[in-house]
């Protein structure tokens, strides 16, 4: 021990045992307050040098990046846990919310206001399914070809999308904001925490509603079409407006699903590039003049990780993947 | 809705506002972020703290209620977390070492100035272990106050070689000194226990 005896580590360590001990008898509730008021002062008074916190602005965004992606993850994974518990309450409590939010929605209509940033996501034609998280953490897997238009931030009250195409939702469960698909044929679907797909393909004249879990409402305008259960698929045909429920064999809706395989037909990087940072977050660097002959045909499964799928894409292309942490440079 | 007040951003995270809660991640992550940081010298274990406060915010939201100011509450929240994170970084050591809570505590004084002064020796010392041209850029930006366009010119070197030199720089010393704390932990964690024995 004596060779820390010196001044400067002598006075650290004292410091330093001080601290642990009054640490421990916080613990243990035995803490004067003369002591808890020292810890205190202990904790508001960090020795710091400011230039050091972050050594450039790339880092601090990172950082920022790397906490904020824990949280979400986190986040999305926790109200799960309780979901199956609750459903048979959830499923009457959504339709007590259902009720309230139709004598609401003209108000909304009107108190909407127009600043707010839209956000426009398309899924390239050769992207079988583009996976696109919204504000508030649903999940919805567009088909390729297939557009969808949500604000920046979802009101409190409220959460509407617009699709055009098919899509597959997995809404996030919240009573105080029911979520509206809206659709081009004044249709609209209406759900508070549910998964469900959404057809709407331009030409056929047609939009198909198939429900897998929770309730699931059809509007068109502002009428109430039908409240779906799970099993159950609307069919509406847009040219004499009329319509009809049926069960759905739940085959349909796991072919829809392809089992969870995405197909890519002819992609560009770039396309994988943003199909990469939406399943995985992660970044592609890449020179983009290099590799814009490239184009990908390949199918992989949705439970991949991120290096198995770079792994794929190595074999087919040539192209070499250095992973990173969170990004990816690739060279010839 | 980036001018609410935190309350008013807090009563609609209640509500399950995740607009809201990312507006009020902004205001905070980096204050939170920092203080962590300078209490454990360890980015790693300074993100984990950031992140699990925010989570709880998030999954605890409607039991968590604030009475004065949500800066107070977090303040509050991450000062218990460091402190159970010191705590469990000592307990890693301990074993089944008996915590003595008739340890001495007489003429204790938080030698806060101290060791202010003493990260600043070290933060110099490390200034000093710099290959000389990276001390060279490093010296000129941050001590002297010239911009980095100014330096690369004087050095006549490129912007970005002189961005590059200055954040390894700062890497090194950082590094540096994160590599100090741990050894003070852990010193300060044997001598504890030598105490406690005796």
């Amino acid at each position: 021990m004596q060779a820390f005896c010196n001044d400067t580590f002598f006075m650290r360590i004292i410091d330093k045992e001080q601290l642990l001990v009054l640490l421990e008898k916080q613990r243990l509730g035995t803490c004067t307050e003369a002591e808890e008021a020292l810890l205190n002062q202990w904790f508001d008074e960090p020795p710091v040098i400011e230039a050091l916190t972050f050594v450039s602005d790339e880092e601090k965004e990172r950082i920022k990046s790397d906490i904020h992606t824990a949280i979400r993850a986190r986040i999305a994974t926790a109200p799960q846990k309780s979901r199956r518990l609750t459903f048979r309450i959830k499923a009457i409590a959504a339709a007590a919310a259902l009720l309230v939010c139709l004598s609401l929605l003209g108000v909304y209509f009107f108190s909407g206001n127009g600043t707010e940033q839209m956000i426009e996501v398309t899924a390239p034609q050769g992207i079988a399914q583009l996976p696109v998280t919204l504000p508030d953490s649903s999940l919805v897997w567009l088909s390729g070809g297939s557009s969808i238009r949500y604000p920046e931030h979802f009101a409190s009250h409220e959460r509407h999308v617009t699709l055009d195409g098919i899509a597959h939702f997995s809404v996030q469960p919240n009573k105080q904001a029911p979520f509206t698909v809206y659709t081009p044929e004044h249709v609209s679907v209406k759900v508070l925490g549910t998964s469900f797909v959404v057809d709407v393909r331009r030409g056929t004249k047609r939009v198909e509603i198939s429900v897998i879990t929770g309730l699931v409402q059809v509007d068109e305008d502002k009428d109430k079409l039908d409240v779906l259960k799970p099993g159950e698929k609307l069919s509406y045909s847009c040219n004499d407006k009329s319509f009809r429920k049926k069960k759905y064999a739940p085959e349909e809706v796991k072919a829809w699903n392809n089992n969870g395989i995405i197909y890519l037909n002819a992609v560009s990087l770039s396309e994988i590039s943003v199909l990469l940072q939406t399943m995985y977050h992660v970044n592609l660097k890449y020179d983009p003049k290099q590799t814009a002959p490239y184009r990908f045909n390949m199918s992989f499964s949705r439970d991949l990780t991120v290096d198995a799928v770079l792994d794929m894409l190595h074999s087919v292309s040539g192209l070499s993947f250095e992973h990173d942490g969170k990004n990816i440079k690739i060279t010839q | 809705m980036n001018a609410l007040s935190d309350i008013e951003l807090w009563l609609l995270v209640k509500q399950e506002d995740a607009a809201a809660f990312e507006i009020l991640y902004n205001r905070y992550w980096e204050q939170s972020y920092k203080t962590c940081y300078w209490h454990l010298l360890d980015q790693e274990s300074a993100k984990d703290i950031v992140q699990e406060l925010f989570v709880d915010l998030w999954v605890k939201r409607e039991q968590i209620n604030i009475t004065e100011t949500l800066e107070g509450y977090i303040k509050v929240a991450l000062r218990n977390r460091v402190f159970n994170h010191i705590r469990s970084l000592n307990t890693k050591k301990k074993h089944n070492h008996n915590a003595a809570v008739q340890a001495p505590v007489a003429g204790f004084e938080v030698q806060e100035r101290y060791s202010e002064k003493e990260l600043r020796q070290l933060y110099l010392g490390e200034i000093g272990k710099l290959p000389d041209k990276m001390k060279d850029v490093f010296t000129l930006n941050k001590e002297e106050g010239y911009s980095i366009a100014e330096v690369a010119q004087k050095l006549s070197l490129s912007e970005q070689t002189v961005k590059n030199q200055l954040s390894n720089a700062l890497k090194r010393i950082r590094s540096g000194l994160e590599h100090y704390r741990i050894i003070m932990i852990l010193l300060g964690i044997y001598l504890y226990i030598f105490f406690n024995a005796t």
